[in-house]
């Protein structure tokens, strides 16, 4: 069961008290706010203050004497011997002199300057309220959100921004792979945030943070919208909450509008695509002028891009959007990026006719682009291939096909991040047909089933190692951190399993096929 | 005190200071005056300080001293020749000759000052004064709802006399305020012109010595502590510490502030001071320890001279001390000013967490 009762850090929160001044007493601002009392200044010395008690002290009326603020120290004093939680002054314009706030201090007392002109009763009566019905305050906080949302709440800044405001506190929503899509950057680290699996609060340092995961139309969290608020209580929090599973319905409806239209424009351009590579040259005019629509030029010099994308948790909705702002950040800016079988694929368009070297510079900003897409991302695993400039419209067809070889000789290369360009391939060329014939990977998957039955990876990497180091033991072992003898030994046993002799060349060259083959497509590794 | 006290120039060193005290940290340096006194008692002789009690209850008298700015006076020097000029004038007026005249306020340069009148025109000084000690406003006179401020004479140095036939107490203040500024910022004044039997019974007594005794206990003192000073002077040492802050605000019309101590030994206790021109309260960790009309002092802690509020400093090393008030100044009396907190502009502090 949630704790109730109100501290004074939570009173602090208050919109209401936004611009007051702590001028001292802070090591005493998680006391229990029990009761609210009017203390008027002729009453200090004489009224009752009860225990656990917020003292409201306002000076500044204009009838009393123009000098009031000694009073303060004199009602710290008694505030202390009573057991007062807190004191409150309003009508102050002055800066609290050093002994006074020094006195708070020391009896732990948090005493807060009011702004100017905030009247004393309605104060007293809205912490009254908060004191003793939290739930009340809550309701108004909620009410104002919902009607925020009523009229803002379509748009994904307009949510963010109806929570900040609301909570008065700093609003982010981001996606599991940390980027920002609305809002600040939070002060909380991202992992913090995306590593909520239900809608929950918590404190990190000073910051108290409410977080709620949205899950997309794969059923999996794809939004994370965290609210974020510096000295704010518990009250504070469980308000956070209730706010943000309020906004859970227009933030829900918000994504799944968006997945919903990513979905129908990639369905929109693979047709596109599909038209284009099949007619070539002989676009019709209506295809042109869609694809013109969906931000792809058909006249001019070509280079196809294609991306292979994969992570050990799954792909973001998401993944591919900030991919193409990473793009944009490295000077790249191809036409959109539509889904294949086998990853993403553009291509970048330039009105005149291209430098021999222009693929290798496209490369050049590719690399730089992936490796910041991949720090900030991690455990996603990324290919790229680079076509060679082509013509036209009936070019298309063929940088595409070329930078798509590009990215599985790529993805071959068993590195995280991996950039080609086709022209640098040369007799690796020959090799793709085998790795992506299905008939060799079937025959593959048969080759190396007995190895791939045992689900000893470290026997597969040990043997993938020992083929391409020229069946050296000795420097597969340094390469991989294990004994020479590790590596016979290893190598012994896989020749076993598979019923093969490696000092055989052609069974080595089949072998060493099948295992890029394999790692090209890690689909026998799926099938059973 | 029936028998006259005489006041030679050899004593103006001890009563400067004891005036010093009883300012509580305002009423003018005695710089301007201390000099002045001596040369008039070394030329006029010894001056007779008598108690108004003494005097024929129906002898007409007089208080002196000056009025507006004590910083102008230590610029445009007085000469004794102002002061003369508006008791002469006030006579004049009158149609009376004084008997005796009383300083206007103990605390600081007024202290000296009426005796400077007194001696230059051979009239005995009055034991007493109409403050008790020092006060920012011309209306704060315990004299005040009894014997009325006008007429009064106001002359300046440069020769210019003003005489207000008649005028509210009430209005005083604001009237001698409006003129000062055409009479060069400070003024000679002699107001509250009335009978022996009156100040008898109204004005504060005794001021004269105990200015006296409070300067003979300073420069008396032998112990390091300074227990036989606090005890000789009446006086309770409440705080010693270093200054941490003095937040100065400046109106047109009135110097305030507050100042932080930090107690020389511990750590976390410190004091308040709210001052006008004079120091005029000091909380101990909340704990009301001198208000006004008490007289609160900072002392040097080293040397204990008292420190006047304009030369107070941060990081000085200070004693505070509470030199009672009068009790005459406790006591409420119709037409009087509030001469406590109230009469400063601040909140009354209420008298239940008195220690």
């Amino acid at each position: 069961m949630r704790d109730e009762a109100v501290r004074f850090r939570d009173l602090q929160a208050l919109p209401t008290l936004n611009s007051a001044r702590l001028v001292g007493g802070g090591a005493g601002l998680d006391t229990v706010v029990r009761e609210v009392e009017i203390v008027e200044p002729e009453a200090v010395m004489t009224a009752e203050l009860p225990p656990a008690a917020l003292i409201v002290l306002p000076f500044g009326d204009t009838d009393g004497p123009i000098h009031q603020e000694h009073l303060l120290d004199l009602m710290l004093r008694r505030a202390h011997l009573a057991k007062v939680c807190a004191i409150i002054v309003t009508g102050h314009h002055s800066e609290i002199a050093t002994a006074t706030r020094r006195l708070a201090d020391k009896f732990a007392i948090p005493t807060l300057v009011a702004p100017d002109r905030l009247p004393a009763l309605p104060l007293a009566v809205h912490l009254r309220t908060v004191v003793h019905e939290p739930r009340v305050e809550r309701s108004r906080i909620l009410h104002a959100l919902t009607s925020r949302l009523r009229t803002h709440g379509e748009k994904l800044d307009q949510i963010v921004t109806c929570l900040a405001t609301t909570l008065d506190a700093a609003a982010t929503a981001c996606t599991a792979q940390g980027a920002v899509l609305s809002g600040g950057e939070p002060a909380t680290p991202v992992p913090d945030i995306v590593s909520s699996r239900t809608l929950c609060s918590f404190k990190t340092g000073d910051t108290s943070i409410a977080v709620l995961p949205v899950s997309g139309l794969a059923g999996s969290a794809a939004l994370w919208v965290a609210v974020e608020r510096a000295g704010a209580g518990a009250l504070w929090r469980g308000t956070a909450e209730l706010c943000l599973s309020v906004a859970h319905g227009p933030l829900l409806a918000w994504l799944a509008r968006e997945q919903l239209t990513a979905e129908r424009d990639a369905r929109l351009r693979g047709t596109l695509l599909a038209e284009i590579l099949e007619h070539g040259g002989a676009v019709t005019s209506a295809v042109a002028e869609q694809a013109a629509m969906a931000g792809w030029e058909l006249a001019g010099w070509h280079v196809g891009l294609h991306f292979r994308l994969s992570h050990s948790a799954g792909l973001s909705t998401f993944t591919v959007d900030t991919l193409a702002r990473e793009l944009a950040a490295a000077q790249l800016f191809p036409g959109p990026l539509v889904e294949r079988a086998d990853g993403w694929s553009t291509w970048i368009t330039s009105p005149q006719a291209v430098p021999a070297d222009h693929a290798h510079k496209v490369a050049g900003k590719l690399t730089r682009a992936l490796k910041a897409f991949r720090d900030r991302r991690s455990g996603v695993t990324v290919a790229a291939g680079v076509g060679s400039p082509q013509r036209d419209a009936s070019g298309i067809a063929t940088t595409l096909a070329e930078a798509r070889q590009a990215a599985v000789i790529a993805a071959s290369s068993g590195d995280g991040m991996a950039v080609r360009v086709v022209q640098d391939l040369g007799a690796s060329r020959l090799l793709l047909g085998w790795y992506s014939s299905s008939a060799f990977r079937d025959y593959a998957g048969q080759i190396l089933r007995p190895l791939l039955d045992t689900r000893d990876k470290d026997l597969i990497a040990t043997l993938e190692a020992y083929l391409d180091r020229s069946c050296s033991a000795m420097q597969t072992g340094r390469v991989l951190g294990i004994h020479r003898n590790t590596v016979s030994q290893r190598m012994a046993r896989a020749e076993k399993l598979l019923g093969l002799s490696l000092s055989q060349a052609d069974t080595r060259l089949a072998v060493q096929l099948a295992l890029r083959a394999l790692r090209t497509s890690d689909l026998p590794t799926r099938t059973r | 005190m029936l028998r006259p006290m005489y006041l030679n120039a050899a004593d103006v060193e001890v009563l400067a200071l004891g005036c010093t005290f009883l300012g509580a940290g305002g009423g003018g340096s005695v710089a301007a005056a201390a000099p002045l006194l001596r040369h008039t008692l070394e030329v006029n002789g010894t001056l007779p300080v008598v108690s108004a009690s003494a005097l024929d209850p129906d002898a007409r008298v007089a208080c002196v001293g000056a009025v507006g700015s004590s910083t102008v006076m230590l610029e445009r020097l007085p000469s004794g020749v102002e002061l003369a000029a508006a008791v002469r004038a006030l006579e004049r007026h009158t149609g009376t000759r004084f008997q005796a005249l009383q300083p206007l306020e103990i605390g600081g340069v007024n202290g000296l000052l009426g005796l400077v009148a007194a001696s230059r025109l051979g009239l005995p000084a009055i034991d007493g004064d109409a403050m008790g000690r020092a006060y920012p406003r011309l209306d704060h006179t315990v004299l005040m709802g009894v014997v009325p401020a006008s007429p009064l004479a106001l002359a300046d140095a440069g020769g210019d006399v003003m005489l207000v036939d008649s005028a509210g107490d009430r209005s005083v203040e604001r009237l001698v305020r409006a003129v000062l500024p055409a009479m060069g910022a400070w003024a000679a004044v002699c107001l509250h012109a009335g009978t022996a039997g009156q100040y008898a019974r109204h004005a504060v007594p005794a001021s004269v010595s105990r200015a006296l005794t409070l300067g003979r206990a300073w420069t008396g003192r032998r112990r390091e502590d300074g227990a036989d000073f606090l005890a000789a002077a009446q006086a309770r040492l409440v705080f010693t510490g270093t200054v941490l802050e003095i937040r100065r605000t400046r109106s047109a019309t009135e110097i305030s502030g507050v100042i932080s101590l930090g107690h020389a030994c511990e750590e976390d206790r410190s004091m308040r001071i709210d001052f006008a021109n004079e120091y005029v309260a000091a909380f101990d960790d909340g704990v009301p320890v001198s208000t006004a009309p008490d007289i609160t002092c900072v002392l040097d802690a080293r040397t204990w001279e008292p420190v006047s509020v304009e030369r107070l400093a941060v990081q000085q090393r200070v004693r505070v001390i509470r030199l009672p008030a009068p009790e005459t100044l406790r006591r409420p009396h119709p037409g009087r000013l509030d001469l406590g907190l109230r009469g400063y502009g601040m909140a009354e502090v209420g008298t239940e967490a008195r220690p």
